[in-house]
């Protein structure tokens, strides 16, 4: 194959590093940046650069910020009694466009694994612990874990829910069921199956 | 179901081939080498996707070819099509499966046990002879293809212990966590593994209980009536050890089970952890087979364990029962009658037997047979009309019919 340019060659090769970009679409990544004008792609390098010097993790919940401490854990408006634990800041964002839930949050980057060499101190779960237990101004009643259902989620929440247990802590756990707006006959039968195990009193 | 045709292309030695099948009775015959058995694995490919050899696909792909596509159409009780293809590419190392040219996706929910198919073969014998794997492997599909439950069980059992494995595994190497840590760990994927193994065992007996109705009523027909087959559960939760006579004691509720392996895990974890390895589980368990003689010289009734004591005869015996077993259990369970297919069947028994079964074989919906010559077909005549039988003579990778 011929080479065109090796900057190009270069460029595409770091694009199709990204997720979900392949190679194909690395080379119109490309080729669309050539044809920009100078002083968009120089806001794109500096997007680029200003993410990577500004973005730290919240000192208090392990979320990505701007600042020492995230704006969910400054913000007055929040009930400082309840805790929802997550995988990933990108679960926060999808449980603050409920609008719903008015706690804070902690976010564990990732989920217990010993195959792929994540154990719990590769994880953010000191700094939970750190939080319901030693922080002196701690007033949480509750922690709710909201973990993706897989094998692995599944264990990291029963892994969390062993240690924390002893602290006097509640521990819920999000319910796992149909969509709604969905019909029940055209739900998978492990969905089904779930959702009548958790079925509600009413 | 019914397969009303059958096109292979670069499968194993066939370069190109279409076959269209009869609705009651496939004779296919030939010399040993010649190809009768990649026929019907390119029928497991359409029916469940892969081979019940267990053959990898690239092994199923013609010499000097990257590529293998078998196709074939399904017609059901009230003659609706289904077009299945299964193609492999051996370069991409890709696998395509297609419902009516639709792409599968979600394999496991699309095509599992929709085309059911039960495949008998001096392979089978495995399942008498061979070790406690091919038991559960053979009794785990059938009741996987009942029921999607137990098979998302099973499979989130295998995650589980692959799980716990590497936990074992990474402290017994390298003491990769801390004690604290590690017991945390190992209490919560034994909590996990009693849960899923109480569901898996509770449903396995359960299925037994029903099975061996099936099973009696086809082994009676092949044997003498005062032999009674029995089949039993074997697992290290019940009786210290002995196996369970779950038809005597009755089935124990899942929580029952799964506090008994709470208790095994506990009881066992040292040994676990200093072994590196996970010993209790349903992964762990065993099916027994035995034959309870009755009115021998003691005058009471004698019980063999087969794997010990049977004859060869009794052995495949038992496997054609099970099979025949396996087939009217599908049927009742899925509403649809399975495909049989008997892979040189008759060459391994002796010739009661044969008419014995050849005469029963009008009961079953389509059948695949394959032989190295025509010796049994006067017999099949007999209960066959010319047009109920087609012959398919197979040489070097070419079907004449």
């Amino acid at each position: 194959m011929l080479n065109i340019s090796d900057t190009l060659e270069t460029l595409v090769t770091e694009l199709s590093r990204l997720p979900g970009i392949g190679r194909k679409t690395a080379q119109r990544l490309s080729m669309f940046i050539i044809k920009q004008p100078r002083e968009d792609v120089e806001k794109l390098t500096l997007a680029l650069m200003d993410i990577k010097d500004r973005i730290k993790f919240c000192r208090v919940c392990c979320n990505i910020t701007e600042d020492e401490v995230c704006r969910i854990c400054c913000s007055e408006k929040r009930s400082r009694s309840i805790i929802c634990v997550v995988e990933e800041p990108q679960d926060v964002y999808a449980i603050e466009k409920t609008n719903e839930f008015r706690g804070l949050y902690h976010v564990l980057h990732g989920r217990i694994s010993p195959l792929e060499g994540i154990g719990p101190d590769d994880i953010r779960v000191r700094e939970l612990i750190y939080r319901l237990e030693d922080d002196p101004e701690s007033k949480i009643e509750e922690l709710i874990l909201a973990l993706n259902p897989t094998v692995e989620g599944e264990t990291t929440i029963l892994y969390l829910s062993r240690i924390i247990r002893p602290l006097g802590i509640r521990i819920s756990r999000i319910a796992r069921g149909l969509p709604i707006g969905s019909d029940i006959e055209l739900a998978d039968e492990i969905t089904l199956a779930k959702a009548i195990e958790g079925r509600i009193t009413i | 179901m019914l397969l009303r045709n059958l096109t292979l292309r670069n499968f194993r030695n066939y370069a190109g081939q279409d076959i269209i099948f009869n609705p009651r009775f496939n004779f296919i015959h030939g010399n040993n080498g010649e190809g009768k058995t990649n026929i019907l694995e390119a029928v497991s490919f359409v029916s469940y996707g892969r081979s019940f050899l267990g053959s990898a696909e690239a092994d199923c792909v013609r010499f000097e070819s990257d590529d293998f596509d078998v196709s074939g159409v399904y017609e059901n009780e009230i003659g609706n099509l289904y077009d299945v293809s299964a193609g492999y590419i051996k370069s991409l190392k890709k696998k395509t499966i297609r419902l009516n040219k639709e792409k599968v996706n979600r394999y496991s929910t699309e095509i599992f046990g929709k085309f059911p198919v039960v495949f008998l073969s001096p392979h089978s014998l495995n399942i008498t002879y061979g070790n406690p794997a091919e038991r559960r492997k053979f009794f785990d599909m059938l009741i996987a293809q009942t029921s999607r439950l137990y098979l998302d069980l099973l499979k989130d059992m295998v995650r589980v212990l692959k799980q716990k494995n590497a936990l074992l595994k990474n402290q017994l190497a390298s003491k990769a966590y801390s004690r604290e840590d590690f017991m945390n760990l190992l209490e919560t994927y034994n909590k996990s593994l009693s849960k899923l193994s109480s569901e898996i065992v509770y449903r396995r007996l359960r299925f037994l209980e029903e099975f061996i109705v099936y099973f009696r009523k086809s082994f009676g027909f092949l044997m003498a009536a005062d032999d009674e087959p029995c089949i039993d559960y074997d697992s290290e939760l019940f009786d210290e050890g002995k196996p369970m006579k779950f038809q005597v004691s009755g089935i124990p509720a899942p929580d029952e089970i799964k506090r008994k392996y709470e208790d095994m895990m506990k009881l066992r974890s040292g040994l676990e952890i200093s072994r590196g390895v996970s010993l209790v589980g349903a992964h762990r368990n065993d099916y027994l087979f035995t034959l309870r003689k009755k009115g021998s010289f003691t005058g009471g009734s004698v019980e063999f364990g087969l794997k010990n004591f049977a004859s060869q005869g009794e052995h495949k015996t038992f496997v054609i029962a099970l099979k025949l077993a396996e087939y009217h259990f599908l049927k009742d369970k899925l509403g649809n009658s399975p495909l049989l297919l008997l892979d040189d069947l008759l060459s391994e028994l002796d010739h009661g037997r044969v008419s014995k079964i050849v005469s029963h074989l009008m009961d079953y919906g389509q059948i695949f047979l394959t032989a190295t010559d025509l010796t049994y077909d006067n017999e099949l005549k007999r209960f066959y009309g010319s047009n109920e039988i087609s012959y398919f003579n197979v040489t070097a990778g070419k079907v004449k019919s």
